[in-house]
């Protein structure tokens, strides 16, 4: 898994790649967490695109962003989910939880 | 540098020849009623970094028994949650401690009346067993953190059952080609 932040005007995307489980899912939530202390930019943007299987941790760690936007007062969103990630969030009952967008377009928009 | 993962000594078994006929034939028509067929035997370390060396296998073997994407990925998010909770809870973090995986296929005769196949996985440990409270515990709420592995397991197989004998946690889960 790489996570890589991309700093723009008012958002900041994190490109995610790689499959996302307990291996690698506290770098990933250090990551989130320490950007969006760090910057909070208004709108923090997880880009799921080329990400293909995600466990429960590595939902517990999108958790743990969603509620530290919520304590900044900033936007956390979603995009490009596979169909198992997309599933997990659904059977973790999540998917209306978070804001989900298809594309970056829509994600900025 | 990434440290590479201590136990690479990842042992698989098939127990299904291609030689005579194909994997999927054999899978599919297993032999006597009651039997089991293993068909993939994995000894492997706790090392979280070999779950995805698992998940690629389980997800070769459930596609090549005739799983569609979509149960092949419940198959591979159960296994990979079992297996966790097992390095996290049952080994608490040790990485250096013996896993069993193994797949085998359900003979005909122990099928639901609609299910076409069946795969059954049985992960063994020899760490701590999980506790009763967290097994009869309600899926969590929104938001909860803890208890989501287990809630994912139970939502994408069809059994799920733990049990322990003698200093040994066996989990069992079945999931049924419709």
């Amino acid at each position: 898994m790489q996570i890589t932040p991309r700093h723009m005007d008012k958002a900041t995307i994190f490109d995610v790649s790689g499959d996302i489980d307990l291996a690698n899912s506290p770098e990933m939530r250090k990551t989130l967490l320490t950007e969006m202390r760090d910057k909070k930019t208004p709108r923090v943007i997880v880009n799921l695109t080329n990400v293909r299987y995600i466990d429960s941790s590595g939902v517990a760690s999108l958790v743990e962003g969603l509620k530290t936007s919520r304590d900044l007062g900033l936007r956390f969103i979603l995009y490009g989910l596979s169909p198992g990630a997309r599933e997990v969030l659904q059977l973790s009952r999540l998917l209306k939880i978070f804001e989900i967008h298809e594309d970056e377009e829509h994600a900025l928009a | 540098m990434k440290k590479a993962p201590q136990a690479a000594n990842v042992n698989a078994t098939t127990h299904v020849s291609r030689s005579s006929s194909s994997f999927t034939d054999v899978a599919l028509k297993p032999g006597k009623a009651g039997e089991r067929v293993p068909l993939l035997r994995l000894k492997f370390f706790s090392n979280p970094e070999l779950l995805g060396v698992v998940r690629s296998a389980v997800c070769s073997l459930s596609e090549s028994i005739g799983f569609t994407p979509e149960a092949s990925r419940a198959v591979i998010r159960a296994v990979d949650e079992g297996l966790a909770n097992v390095m996290r809870h049952a080994y608490d973090g040790k990485r250096d401690l013996p896993i069993h995986l193994t797949c085998f296929s359900v003979d005909s005769a122990s099928l639901p009346t609609n299910a076409k196949a069946a795969i059954e996985i049985e992960i063994t440990d020899r760490g701590i067993a999980m506790p009763e409270s967290k097994l009869d515990a309600p899926p969590p709420r929104e938001l909860q953190p803890g208890g989501l592995g287990l809630d994912l397991m139970r939502k994408s197989m069809d059994v799920v059952e733990h049990s322990r004998r003698g200093k040994t946690n066996y989990l069992r889960m079945t999931k049924y080609v419709m």
